[in-house]
């Protein structure tokens, strides 16, 4: 019955590195960057939600708080990556290592460094009876939006022009503005998108890890590695990649904690040695 | 005037690769760019279209100095490149391609319906990659890419390159059509034979300059030029 539990655990917690792998991997296909900023909007992302709630309610925060992540990824990507045009990739890598830095601080600045207290809504504080298990209701709330999430990022990737636009970017930029689609325009679209899915992960764990300001740290390193072990730029891959990763850490934690950093480094090496691609990777690498 | 470039000087990196190109081109009217390989003539369009910013000399289209903006700029002034390597989005389908490429102008108004009739195997072929097609089936989509743009004229970089001769009859047929529309021509060729079917003038190119310019004709009719300027 633990293991069971653990394993759900376990893929609530991959819910968690899919939405945050997925923003990574999209600013990754389209703009050829590392975002090391990532983990720090993912914090920003709770506590901006924290901050709306008190203000209104759960629910206002969680839709809204996300979106304010969105719009600092565009002015981010608007008034700072934009200067680097045309430049080494290398100096959009820096300035989002600098970021996470700046942010981290500004956090600490705003609020504090002690924790912020977030309370979820009655509707969501109880468990819910599966026949085989009694577990907390609003894990099983992550998995729906998460899941839900999923798909709308599916449609509109497949459906929208914008979407068919990133994708098409993912393989050819120049092209893309051959056809006379602003290029920037584009990036700033991707990296608001992809930090508002952190945003989202971070509003979504706010509640399960305490909000204060270093909780994104240590999610950034299982999150490239779902991306490696996933496969560069594959959709499927980063959601198989991080549930395998998620229950991964959730089983070895029943066996001894430190192993659970361990076992995601072995994961990816056994997969990789055997295929260099990750599991889903295209040959091309881009977004698929 | 549509396209009027004025003596540019274009360089990859410190290498001078294109020497005081001037070229003129009327609306509505077709032109072809001749030359062996290696002449510059990818460079010429590189220049007109952005990817390559000329150091001197200017581009000046409907009126507008095109030379300093980027490529995404110039071509919503109504200037659309297929470029040699036709540059098909691999993993969208042919109706993607299409869909992200449309365009509303004043100029023209090709839709995708439209481009189903011109080339009834690309709606056969509709919901394929882009990885699937053939290299005909390719550069018929890039040919419709830039129509459903809806521009005032059209770059064309060695359309007939790699394709069966039945393959290069159709194209060349559609892009006689294309021209009756209004819609502006250059075409870039080293097979002179089927381009100069198709423009009524034409410029050859040797060593990043221009060698020669006249009609169509002055080519056709004199294999003394032929060989000077085209012999491989
Ligand atoms: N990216 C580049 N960097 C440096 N030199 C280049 C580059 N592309 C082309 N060149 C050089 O510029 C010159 C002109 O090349 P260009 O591609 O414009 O010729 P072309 O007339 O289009 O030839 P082809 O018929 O082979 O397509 C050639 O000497 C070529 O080696
Ligand atoms: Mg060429």
């Amino acid at each position: 019955m633990i293991v069971l539990s653990q394993v759900i655990n376990g893929l609530i917690l991959g819910t968690i590195y899919i939405l945050m792998a997925l923003g990574l991997s999209l600013i990754r296909g389209t703009m050829g960057i590392l975002n090391f900023a990532h983990g720090v909007l993912f914090t920003l992302g709770a506590y901006f939600t924290v901050k709306v709630a008190m203000l209104t309610n759960f629910w206002v925060g969680i839709i809204i708080g996300p979106i304010f992540v969105g719009l600092v990824g565009m002015f981010i990507q608007r008034f700072f990556m934009r200067r680097l045009q045309g430049k080494h990739e290398l100096f959009g890598l820096l300035l989002t290592f600098g970021m996470a830095y700046i942010i981290e601080d500004i956090i600490k600045i705003i609020w504090g460094v002690g924790g912020q207290p977030f309370n979820i809504p009655p509707s969501l504080s109880g468990f819910v009876n599966l026949g085989f298990l009694i577990y907390p209701t609003y894990r099983l709330f992550i998995l729906g939006v998460t899941t839900f999430l999923l798909l709308a990022l599916y449609i509109f990737l497949n459906k929208t022009k914008a979407g068919l636009i990133i994708k098409a970017g993912s393989r050819d930029l120049t092209m893309v503005s051959l056809l006379g689609i602003p290029v920037q325009k584009v990036f700033t679209l991707v990296f608001g998108l992809g930090t508002m899915l952190a945003g989202i992960a971070g509003a979504l764990a706010a509640p399960m890890w305490g909000v204060q300001p270093t909780m994104g740290n240590k999610i950034l390193i299982p999150c490239f590695v779902v991306i490696c072990l996933g496969g560069m730029g594959s959709l499927i891959g980063a959601v198989v990649g991080g549930l395998i990763i998620g229950v991964a850490v959730s089983l070895a934690i029943l066996i001894q904690p430190f192993f659970s950093d361990l076992i995601i480094y072995v994961i990816m090496a056994t997969v990789l040695l055997v295929r260099p691609r990750g599991l889903f990777g295209e040959v091309g690498e881009a977004f698929e | 005037m549509l396209l009027k470039i004025d003596s540019i000087n274009s360089y990859y990196g410190k290498s001078h690769i294109l020497y005081d190109v001037s070229i003129k081109v009327d609306r509505g009217e077709s032109v072809a760019l001749l030359g062996r390989n290696g002449a510059g003539k990818t460079t010429t369009m590189n220049s007109i279209i952005g990817l390559v910013t000329p150091k001197s000399g200017s581009i000046q289209f409907d009126g507008k100095e095109l030379v300093g903006l980027k490529p995404d700029q110039i071509v919503r002034q109504g200037i659309s490149l297929v470029p040699d390597t036709r540059r098909i989005f691999p993993n969208l389908t042919v109706l993607e391609n299409l869909k992200i490429s449309e365009r509303k102008s004043a100029d023209s108004n090709w839709t995708i319906s439209d481009i189903w009739e011109l080339f009834p195997e690309l709606l056969r072929l509709k919901a394929s990659r882009g990885r699937e097609l053939s290299g005909g089936e390719q550069q018929m989509l890039a040919v419709a890419r830039s129509l459903v743009g809806n521009h005032k004229m059209l770059l064309l970089d060695e359309p007939f390159e790699g394709l069966a001769p039945i393959i290069v009859k159709r194209i060349a047929k559609t892009l006689i059509e294309i021209q009756k529309t209004g819609i502006s021509l250059i075409i870039v060729e080293q097979n002179f034979r089927m381009a100069l079917e198709i423009a009524t003038r034409c410029y050859v190119m040797n060593l990043g300059r221009i060698a020669f310019d006249g009609p169509s004709s002055a080519i056709t009719e004199n294999p003394e030029l032929q060989k000077k300027l085209l012999a491989v």
